[in-house]
């Protein structure tokens, strides 16, 4: 039976989820933090359901990064929705969004959004993450005003 | 659809979802 979470329990599971999965580089666990029809919007990379999915895309992306390290730098949250701001640093060790590894280093900003049920799980994702910069850091694209 | 320039296990898995049986396909040869 469910049970309604506070507003700070909900933060919590969204913390909980970025130390394990992300810092923790565990994606196999994302079926812990995720409902069976989670819902990610991910921009430009599009839309992917379901927790299978999710679990094979954060393996992917963990597999190129795998020293990624998403460090907090602010949280707002009401009702049901989490809203945390992150700044992202990884090596690129692998070939990633058709990118191949370059070894360099990256850092990009990040704001996600999750939607927490009263279980605990996160049902929805919103991630809105500076991919111009990802992308220009690795050489694939040249953004004229960045150095 | 343009091809890709290396094999990437996120970019297949995005496009499997999306119902591209065979991601390989769409990979540019090695020179």
């Amino acid at each position: 039976m469910s049970q309604t979470l506070s507003v700070e329990q909900r933060v919590a599971v969204t913390r909980d989820f970025v130390s394990v999965v992300f810092n923790g580089h565990h994606p196999e666990r994302a079926g812990e933090y995720f409902t069976p029809d989670v819902v990610w919007h991910g921009g430009s990379l599009g839309t992917v359901s379901g927790v299978e999915n999710m679990t094979g895309l954060l393996t992917g992306f963990l597999g190129a990064l795998p020293d990624l390290r998403a460090e907090e730098q602010g949280v707002i949250a009401s009702d049901d929705l989490v809203v945390m701001r992150l700044v992202v640093t990884a090596t690129h060790k692998g070939d990633l969004l058709g990118i191949p590894a370059t070894g360099r280093s990256v850092q990009w900003d990040a704001v996600d959004i999750y939607r927490v049920t009263d279980d605990g799980k996160i049902s929805e994702e919103w991630a809105a993450d500076d991919m111009a910069t990802f992308a220009s850091q690795l050489g694939a694209v040249v953004l004229p005003w960045a150095s | 659809m343009a091809s890709l320039p290396v094999p990437d296990p996120v970019v297949d898995h995005l496009l499997r979802i999306r119902g591209v049986a065979d991601p390989s396909q769409l990979y540019e040869e090695a020179p």
